[in-house]
């Protein structure tokens, strides 16, 4: 997993790879350095292959703590077995999916 | 052994090397002194018969017979300068000259007849040639010659020369060369004994005075510089057997120096760490091996490296058998803890009626985040219900207690199955600081009219099986138990008749992977089941591990299979 982090009018987070139990940890640490409460944050997850519980749960944490400071947690470009997975876990339902 | 090899080699090659330079060095100086004393002892010799020479006998004879040579010389100057130096000379011709010249030497002697004065001569000739024979071969000369500068023709005209045949015949030999050697022209300017060495030549020379000091002529001798360099040779000879006895007996000092210092030390660390080592392979209790080595040197220092070396060796060693002790005591904990969660669960198969529910289920760890579970609520009513936590091991265990004792608890007070749900999610999302949650698939089934109402929340899609046709029963899924507070959960139902099945199972099955990070995905599971019939789970679980083919799998594996069948169940 790599990810970049542009800040410009909003936190552009660039995903790529898996999101496994190891690497949300991994995003997770790079993200705790960001200020996470004084902007929108997009997640791009065009190069995200999967996504494991541990990944479902770092959204909901991220979704929680954006909404807590009144901005808005946006995923965008999730390809399809990430749609599943979403879908599987009714997450479509709570998380703000864009394309 | 080896560094010792080495070491000798080293000191053979190092002494060898200073022995050939110190000869050739000290060769040299040798001949340059052999040189110098040789130049100085022929010049001695030169002046020492010199001096001899000025006596009143020598000097009366050499005056005379000089004079007369002069007087020859003189006469026939132009006959013997042709014969001399004409360049055909031949040795017949040149012997010729002597004899005519030593044969015109005589008149004067002749017109004397055999008077005092020949005699006197003949006498001394032979006396002088002689002596100065003895003198040279005591002084180690090999000729000796006595001439005279004609100053006029700037010739050396010699008077007497014991290398000539005529002269051993008591003949009267002279020769004339000319002043070639810039030797000579030294001597003749000085008037002073003087040497010389030119190739392998030492010539010395001195002037003859008489009695009266009047100049008659100069003496010379010749000697050869072999014989030095032989005795120069036993010198180098004998320099160099010194040299090697002394440098061998240098060398083996300085390797049995070496020795005490560094080689017997280093076997001593070697043999320590061999024992040391030894105590390892043969797991006996480690204690240190000392080295015994007292040095400030670096062995010593490697050598006390070493000794602390073995004292953090063998502190690790023993933080590593607490540590795995540790290990070992928190292994039994979570198989004790596994065998608890094991047994908490129902029985693997239940009947009742013409309703089966068999279960299946591998942790992948020790304690697993699966679950399946199912209560029978009154005579006619089955609930039961198959459930996967975020993440796995302890964790995940204990969260997913507390949602089964909840699940359990709420079930009982007969409450439409989706308020059980959402009541469940409620409490979950109480006290969850750590965002873990459930996601699960719980249903009641009405077993006399086979009418099934179930809420997934978030859960895979369970395959049903209906009237011979296998499908994921189709549904908008509600969201995982734990995490999102006031949310509603739908219900399904489904209809089941004799001969259907319904596999729920969790994500463990659909994402196992091979070695190639390939999912066994949901068509092998439909595949699967189709094929098979009872026992569908541990065919369906065998099959998994066929095809992860040895690959550790990261999640628990739970299957729950609900079949309709035709007939009663035989139980």
């Amino acid at each position: 997993m790599e990810c970049t982090i542009k800040r410009e009018e909003k936190l552009i987070v660039e995903i790529h790879g898996r999101l496994d139990t190891v690497t949300s940890a991994e995003l997770k640490d790079k993200l705790a350095e960001e200020d996470l409460t004084d902007c929108d944050i997009d997640l791009d997850f065009t190069d995200v292959e999967y996504i494991s519980s541990a990944g479902l749960r770092l959204l909901v944490a991220l979704q929680k703590q954006t909404k807590a400071s009144g901005h808005q947690l946006v995923i965008r470009h999730i390809n399809n077995v990430v749609n599943e997975i979403f879908h599987v876990a009714g997450f479509h339902k709570t998380l703000h999916i864009e394309d | 052994m080896k560094i010792r090899a080495k070491m000798l080699v080293m000191t053979l090659v190092l002494s060898l090397a200073l022995i050939f330079s110190s000869v050739f060095i000290s060769g040299n100086i040798y001949s340059s002194s052999i040189r110098n004393r040789t130049l100085s002892n022929s010049q001695f010799a030169a002046e020492g018969m010199s001096r001899e020479l000025k006596n009143v006998d020598a000097s009366e004879f050499f005056k005379y017979y000089l004079e007369n040579i002069q007087q020859i010389y003189k006469n026939n100057r132009e006959e013997i300068e042709k014969y001399s130096f004409s360049k055909d000379i031949s040795p017949t011709d040149k012997s010729l000259f002597f004899t005519e010249l030593t044969a015109d030497l005589f008149p004067p002697l002749n017109q004397l007849g055999l008077s005092y004065e020949k005699a006197w001569f003949m006498n001394n000739y032979r006396f002088m040639l002689q002596n100065l024979d003895l003198v040279a071969k005591t002084d180690n000369m090999q000729e000796v010659q006595v001439f005279y500068y004609d100053q006029e023709t700037d010739r050396l005209v010699y008077l007497l020369d014991t290398n000539s045949e005529q002269s051993l015949s008591y003949h009267f030999p002279a020769s004339v060369r000319t002043v070639t050697d810039e030797f000579f022209k030294n001597t003749l300017k000085d008037q002073k004994p003087s040497a010389y060495i030119v190739g392998n030549l030492c010539l010395s020379s001195a002037p003859i005075y008489s009695i009266n000091d009047e100049l008659i002529g100069y003496i010379q001798f010749t000697r050869m510089v072999d014989d030095l360099k032989e005795s120069q040779q036993s010198f180098v000879w004998t320099i160099l057997l010194i040299l090697m006895i002394a440098t061998l007996i240098l060398s083996l000092l300085y390797l049995l120096a070496m020795d005490r210092l560094v080689v017997r030390n280093i076997k001593k660390l070697t043999v320590s760490a061999e024992d040391f080592t030894d105590q390892l392979e043969s797991s006996e209790e480690l204690h240190k091996v000392r080295t015994d080595i007292v040095a400030g040197d670096e062995v010593g220092i490697l050598s006390s490296k070493m000794e602390l070396m073995q004292d953090k060796i063998m502190e690790y060693i023993s933080e590593l058998e607490n540590k795995t002790a540790q290990e070992q005591r928190m292994r039994a904990e979570l198989d004790l803890a596994s065998r608890i969660q094991t047994e908490s669960l129902p029985a693997r198969e239940f009947n009742r009626g013409n309703i089966r529910l068999s279960a299946l289920i591998h942790p992948a760890k020790e304690v697993g985040g699966d679950l399946y579970d199912y209560l029978m609520l009154d005579d006619d009513h089955l609930f039961f219900v198959i459930a996967d936590v975020s993440g796995k091991g302890v964790p995940a265990a204990l969260f997913m207690m507390r949602g089964e004792e909840m699940i359990r608890t709420k079930i009982q007070t007969r409450r439409p199955i989706g308020e059980v749900a959402r009541e469940v999610n409620d409490s979950l999302c109480e006290r969850n600081a750590e965002g873990l949650f459930i996601t699960a698939f719980m249903a009641v089934l009405e077993i006399s009219t086979g009418h099934l109402i179930y809420v997934r929340a978030g859960h895979e899609q369970p395959f049903l099986e209906h009237n011979g046709e296998i499908s994921k029963i189709s549904e908008e899924p509600n969201v995982v138990l734990g995490l999102f507070e006031d949310m509603d959960f739908e219900e399904g139902t489904l209809e089941l008749v004799p001969g259907d099945r319904l596999l729920m199972y969790t994500d463990g099955l659909n994402e196992g992977i091979n070695g190639s990070f390939e999912e066994f995905g949901y068509d092998r599971i439909k595949d699967e089941m189709a094929a098979h019939h009872q026992p569908v789970l541990d065919r369906m679980y065998e099959s998994l591990c066929t095809f992860a083919d040895g690959t550790d799998q990261f999640d628990d594996v739970t299957m729950l299979l609900l079949e309709v069948n035709r007939d009663e169940n035989q139980n």
